[in-house]
């Protein structure tokens, strides 16, 4: 008898423990608590250098779909979001977001001009990775996979990751928000010798 | 905080007013987007009444595509990858879009257009790609941005996926009701002005009925960009 509510105790502890920890997961509330809706800065000088490092500091800050916003302590803040819910609030950018802040373009698609957004700014901005393939948007150009260099992006209709570094072998270091399970890292890629995956460039670079 | 109360308050009032269908004294469009007249709608459709605008859908096989037209711009995009049919051309009164399914049946490829300026020569405003997941969209894949009317309002493309028993989709357009035909077994890609370019995100009000027009439900699509 004994034996049995201890079971039971313990089987009714860990059942909510489990599900407090699978409630925090699904609403970190990481945007709400600590990112910001600023105006941008616009800016007019601004190399690939410059922009490889606004993205190295979005690196290991986790991903999420439709998202735009982390801060720069290594640590993915709300792991394992359920994947496709804008709604979830947590830390990171998508594919699409990373690449459209890292690029510092605007929500003005007919603007091609800079602007700096704070990490901790929520923005995702209007590009998909299949409209950046396209090259929509005042700022961006679709171009040949060989004419490809630092900063560059390559695209397919549901990914974008730009070229951090280009391998001795024609592999590139890709800087991208990859998933969920994933984050934002760099990781070597052979997206250059795949069909589905086209060149694009951010234009207006100071050098 | 009197600020937040009374933009509740707009918000309520403005819903009351679309709920009742008596927003606006702007006319109920007669024309769609492409110059022709909108067609007549064959069955009243519960809870839209004399506001719903029905717009037309074209069906065609891949081999049936004219040259020079948003399904054939469409189709070269999509172009590498296997589509199988049919293609789902829509238009709308100031929207049209095109919606293929991928051969493996895994994806959906969209384009969407609209009367608005468009960047450079482009024959389209919009693209969309969606993959499938179970069969079904995870995200509605909306497109926002670049589409607008003439007056230069934004505008908003994303997939509604309709119920089984569903025949027409319908989005509320302010002073009107834009009604969608299902088609071709796909998602229905639906347009609307209700966009917040800031936030890079739109909102449907969508209502889907039977082929009799009776309603099946209602809902809000919040969507917003990704991926």
């Amino acid at each position: 008898m004994v034996r049995t509510r201890t079971f039971l105790a313990c089987f009714v502890t860990a059942f909510f423990l489990a599900s407090a920890g699978s409630a925090a997961a699904y609403h970190t509330h990481f945007v709400s608590n600590n990112c910001n809706y600023a105006a941008p800065t616009p800016t007019s000088y601004i190399t690939r250098d410059g922009s490889a490092t606004v993205a190295l500091r979005a690196r290991h800050e986790g991903y999420q779909w439709a998202g735009g916003c982390w801060n720069d302590n290594d640590r993915d803040e709300s792991p394992n979001d359920p994947t496709t819910d804008p709604a979830t609030g947590g830390e990171g950018g998508d594919c699409s977001g990373f690449t459209f802040k890292v690029w510092r373009e605007s929500l003005n698609e007919g603007d091609a001009g800079f602007q700096q957004w704070g990490m901790l700014r929520a923005v995702h901005g209007p590009y998909t990775a299949a409209r950046f393939k396209a090259g929509h948007g005042a700022p961006n150009v679709t171009v040949s996979k060989s004419a490809l260099i630092k900063m560059d992006a390559l695209a397919s209709d549901s990914h974008i990751g730009m070229i951090y570094a280009t391998n001795a072998d024609g592999t590139d270091q890709i800087i991208e928000a990859k998933g969920e399970a994933y984050g934002t890292n760099i990781w070597t890629r052979t997206y250059r010798g795949d069909s589905s995956y086209s060149g694009v460039r951010r234009t207006g670079w100071s050098s | 905080m009197l600020g937040r109360l009374f933009a509740r308050v707009a918000v309520l009032v403005a819903g009351a007013m679309l709920m009742t269908g008596c927003d606006s004294d702007e006319p109920t469009p007669t024309t769609l987007m492409n110059g022709s007249r909108a067609p007549e709608l064959a069955v009243d459709l519960e809870g839209i009444e004399s506001r719903a605008v029905l717009t037309v859908v074209a069906t065609s096989g891949i081999g049936e595509i004219d040259a020079n037209t948003i399904a054939a711009t469409c189709l070269a995009r999509a172009d590498g990858d296997r589509v199988s049919g049919p293609i789902v051309v829509r238009t709308g009164v100031d929207g049209e879009s095109v919606t293929i399914r991928t051969r493996s049946t895994r994806g959906l490829y969209g384009c969407d257009n609209s009367e608005g300026r468009r960047e450079e020569d482009r024959p389209i405003c919009g693209v969309a790609f969606g993959r499938l997941s179970g069969g079904r969209l995870p995200d509605p894949r909306l497109d926002v941005g670049a589409c607008a009317t003439k007056d230069g309002a934004a505008l908003g493309f994303a997939w509604v996926e309709p119920n089984p028993r569903t025949r027409y989709v319908t989005v509320e357009r302010n002073a009107y009701v834009e009604v969608y035909e299902t088609a071709g077994r796909l998602p229905v890609r639906v347009t609307t002005s209700e966009v917040e370019i800031e936030q890079s995100s739109a909102t449907f009000r969508v209502s889907e009925h039977t082929s009799d027009g009776s309603l099946i439900r209602r809902y809000r699509l919040e969507a917003s960009v990704a991926g």
